[in-house]
């Protein structure tokens, strides 16, 4: 009964809706006829009042003259292309073709067409596909199919550095916002015919077109079926950006935490493909989709993988450190000064007690005007025209931090709280964890000053339970920490060396687990005695092949701990300069 | 909800932390109260060797019916109506446990931390925490153990190592001055908190290996004795059983003793918050075989919609259980040891053997 009522609603919509006849546009499938004046007519009327859509109409050929037109949207196509490589030959070249030639779309496209990429198209839907896309569409008269030429080609932002995720070493490239050239800077990285890019197009009227880029063999083929399901599910006038495909798509709408991860770097979305994610592109925007994400990944910088493993790992701890600051340093402040004071060394606690005096505000109050403060300042630098911004940096630290604390309105430690914290925040490599972690600070406030410590703790304990509870595309969103996975610990809170990272996440690469062969250590060549080393020699490693020492290195194998490796070096010398007189 | 599976070693991280949450700060008062002395003895030998019988006879029990919970084979064993009453009882007992568990949140909250704040406070907090990870199930419940049995086991390490200074060997002496048996009567309280590992009657249908029951409980128990055997060892040494057996929560005076190059002090505040994760994990496990087996019997399907009704009867009994703390303290160390017994120890018991002369179950029979 009910569900009668709903269709009988859904039709009553549908009906008013103002986008009934473009949508009866948009699905059409009237096919091409074989009179040309039919079709540009047709087409005309579509493409009525478009004074970008252009029809060039001219004979080839002589005798008899074949009708054809042109058809393309200015300033989507290079036109020299299309003058001097197909406009030019059909009037001029034409000619010499015999009259039948002309008859056969298999010979137009075989002799007449000069380029590379020639697409038929035999209905008036691919047929408008192809033009608004920036493809020149030949449609010559007698033929009932089209020519789409790939002759894209259009104003765009070069390839810059991605301002969002700035590195120090590393690749500069960042994605633009063409499609074409998001998929070229993944196929230069990663250069297999099992890199997989299935392209669908997704919006009615925007016809955004939307890749869907794995590595066949890596990634979990159940999670590449359900990302197509559900880019499939989504049915909406548009698409402008990749964040409108990320609410289509994530696992828990309501959720803080992001469950989709966007990147702008090339080799971060090409590093995650090697590890079986799965990258969405989405054209007129540099922000890829990655899914599934877990949460570590969220702390992983490409640049964790270039810098050398110690220092990438220390990067690792600071941002560890800082991701805390950022979440739990104002709580923790707040409950201190209300409820713990007692934790305090008694200096600290005098000066913080003394700092305090003459502010008029508890704690709380004081620390969430100094946060929304802060917060404000955060979102007007972002939209400031970038000559203006200097001038708020400059109001946002002198005048609100200086003055309000010679105010007394806010006391010094606080500013110090706040600051810090603001730092700490932008040590996150992903900008929508770090919202995460912005947002639930504030809920965090609130329970350290109403219930101290423990108020904070009860907080953590209902972010942990809901983190654990936490899926990606059906993967736990704390993954390797909770199920807990040893081996892929290497990876999280440290970065361990390259050869070391032997296999990829369990969660989510474990189709072909194992990505590098073991024993890469780099070991340092045996000096002189040293051979050419075994060609199965990367099981042992470096064993000399020498006659002499061969022996000598199994034993010493053998014997363990320094103090034999010390004794063979020793003897090593010795019987180096036995030999040299 | 038995799609739920959960790997063996969870499971033995689990029931750590469930029994340890609440024996660190009750048991070694209670034990040193009777034991003097040879608390710490009464812990690592008498408690355990309970530990291990209830581990053994709850393990197998459980694995004649490798996919059932003890409310599901109950009947199967004794009949219908006796096995009804026994999953009636065992629904009783895990609601009036967690009711109990809360209290000992809240008490220990309020006299640790804010003593102005109402218990109520604590205890609606604590049951809106379990409730939650209750809903979300075994798996999420057992991987937020993972999380805070690390930070448990940190609070423990630092409780017990920046101690060492104010420790006497001398408190434990004389040792055994007044024979065995003052340990054994020692030994009462502990054994009733080891015996808490018999939880995994609910739990073994989510083990992933059931076989592997047996081992990951055993290991638990052991583990536990680990833990707790140094800790009541430690407070004996630091306060002498006299006075340690004063105190309520001993640990907690232990933890506020850390103190760390004159900077680092009074970090009781600290500790007590991880305890709280701890307290929120072992109030979850219980609530978990609390829904779980009303569920079953009531014969629902789905347990789910029973977390909040058995939720607020927790609370409420929580509150009206006890007049103060004493009170609480009395009936752990009187009454809790034989209640716990019986539904730890001898209802199983009693079940083996009936499993075991009338030969029913499937995978019981081959192993």
């Amino acid at each position: 009964m009910f569900r009668k009522w709903k269709k009988l609603l859904k039709k009553f919509l549908s009906k008013n809706s103002p986008d009934q006849q473009l949508r009866e546009l948009d699905k059409n499938n009237h096919p091409l006829s074989a009179n040309l004046e039919k079709n540009v007519t047709y087409i005309r009327k579509a493409f009525d009042k478009c004074n970008d859509f252009i029809i060039r109409e001219f004979d080839v050929g002589m005798n008899p003259p074949v009708k054809v037109a042109l058809l393309y949207i200015d300033g989507l196509v290079n036109k020299k292309l299309l003058t001097d490589g197909l406009v030019r030959a059909l009037m001029y070249d034409a000619g010499q073709l015999k009259a039948t030639d002309l008859r056969s779309a298999e010979a137009f496209r075989k002799k007449l067409i000069a380029f590379t990429e020639v697409k038929t198209s035999s209905n008036m839907r691919d047929l408008f596909g192809s033009v608004l896309t920036g493809e020149a569409v030949l449609m010559v008269d007698g033929l009932e199919k089209a020519f789409a030429l790939s002759s894209q080609d259009w104003l765009q932002r070069a390839i810059e550095e991605p301002e969002t995720e700035a590195i120090v070493r590393g690749p500069k490239e960042g994605f633009s916002e063409s499609l074409q050239t998001n998929i070229t800077l993944l196929r230069r990285r990663i250069k297999t015919p099992r890199l997989k890019t299935e392209t669908m197009k997704i919006g009615r009227l925007t016809n955004t077109a939307v890749c869907i880029s794995y590595v066949d063999g890596i990634v979990n083929d159940k999670i590449v079926e359900e990302v197509r399901q559900r880019l499939k599910r989504i049915d909406v006038d548009g698409i402008l950006e990749s964040g409108y495909i990320e609410e289509y798509i994530e696992d828990s709408p309501l959720s803080m935490f992001p469950t989709v991860n966007s990147t702008e770097r090339p080799d971060k979305v090409a590093g995650s493909l090697l590890e079986g994610q799965v990258a969405i592109i989405v054209d007129t925007t540099p922000f890829v989709l990655l899914v599934p994400v877990t949460f570590p990944q969220l702390l992983q910088a490409s640049e964790d993988y270039y810098l050398r493993w110690p220092y990438a790992s220390f990067i690792r701890l600071i941002r560890f450190v800082a991701l805390n600051i950022a979440l739990l340093l104002p709580p923790f402040y707040i409950a201190i000064v209300t409820y713990h004071q007692e934790m305090l060394p008694t200096p600290l606690l005098i000066s913080i007690a003394g700092a305090r005096e003459g502010v008029p505000f508890p704690a709380f109050i004081e620390a969430l005007l100094m946060e929304a403060t802060f917060e404000v300042l955060r979102e007007a630098g972002v939209r400031l025209p970038k000559t203006i911004g200097q001038a708020i940096s400059i109001v946002g630290a002198l005048v609100i931090g200086e003055a309000a604390v010679t105010a007394g309105l806010v006391s010094p430690a606080m500013v110090i709280v706040v600051a810090l914290t603001a730092i700490s925040s932008f040590t996150l490599p992903s900008y929508s964890g770090a919202f995460a972690l912005r947002i639930l600070r504030f809920p965090l406030m609130a329970l350290a000053a109403a219930l101290g410590l423990f108020g904070i703790m009860a907080g953590l304990l209902a972010m942990l339970i809901h983190l654990c509870a936490l899926r990606s595309f059906g993967v736990p969103y704390i993954a390797p920490l909770a199920p807990l996975s040893l081996s892929d610990l290497k990876d999280i809170l440290i970065r361990v060396p390259w050869w070391g990272l032997r296999t990829r996440p369990r969660m989510h690469g474990y189709k072909e687990p194992v990505r590098q062969e073991s024993n890469q250590k780099p070991k340092p060549p045996q000096r002189r005695t040293a051979g050419p080393r075994q060609s199965g020699g990367s099981k042992q490693g470096a064993v000399p092949k020498g006659a002499g020492s061969s022996k000598k290195a199994a034993s010493s194998k053998q014997e363990s701990g320094s103090q034999a490796s010390l004794k063979k070096i020793l003897q090593q010398m010795a019987g180096r300069k036995k030999e040299k007189p | 909800m038995k799609n739920e599976k959960v790997p063996s070693s969870q499971m033995t991280f689990l029931l750590v932390t469930t029994v340890t949450a609440t024996a660190f700060l009750f048991v070694p008062a209670l034990t040193s109260e009777v034991a003097g002395n040879d608390g710490w003895m009464s812990v690592l030998f008498i408690a355990t060797a309970f530990g291990i019988v209830v581990a053994l006879v709850c393990t197998k029990l459980g694995l004649f019916f490798p996919e059932e919970t003890v409310i599901e084979y109950a009947p199967k064993l004794v009949g219908t109506f006796l096995g009804k009453l026994i999953g009636v009882l065992y629904v009783f007992f895990f609601i009036h446990i967690n009711a109990i568990i809360v209290r000992e949140f809240g008490d220990f909250l309020v006299t640790a931390f804010l003593p102005e704040t109402p218990v109520l406070v604590f205890n609606i907090v604590v049951v809106v925490l379990a409730a939650s990870a209750t809903r979300n199930g075994m798996e999420v419940t057992s991987r937020m153990n993972q999380f805070v049995f690390p930070l448990f086991l940190g609070v423990w390490f630092i409780i017990m190592a920046l101690n060492v200074q104010e420790m006497d060997l001398q408190n434990l002496l004389p040792i055994l001055e007044n024979g065995v048996k003052p340990v054994l009567a020692g030994g009462l309280t502990p054994s009733a908190w080891r015996g808490e590992v018999a939880i995994i009657l609910m739990f073994l249908p989510f083990l992933n290996k059931p076989k592997e029951a047996a081992k990951s409980v055993l290991l638990a128990v052991f583990l536990i004795g680990f833990f707790l055997a140094p800790l009541i060892l430690a407070s004996t040494m630091v306060f002498g059983s006299t006075q340690e057996a004063h105190f309520v929560f001993p640990t907690l005076e232990l933890a506020k003793y850390v103190s760390v190059g004159e900077f680092i002090e009074r970090i009781e505040a600290v500790i007590v918050i991880v305890w709280v994760a701890g307290l929120t994990v072992k109030v979850a496990a219980f609530y978990l075989a609390s829904v779980i087996s009303a569920a079953q019997v009531l014969n629902v399907a789905e347990y789910r919609p029973l977390v909040i009704p058995i939720g607020i009867i927790t609370l409420v009994y929580s509150i009206v259980l006890f007049d103060n703390s004493r009170q609480l303290v009395h009936f752990l160390a009187q009454v809790f040891p034989f209640y716990a017994y019986t539904f730890e120890l001898f209802i199983p018991t009693m079940l083996l053997i009936v499993a075991l002369i009338r030969r029913k179950g499937g995978q019981g029979n081959a192993s």
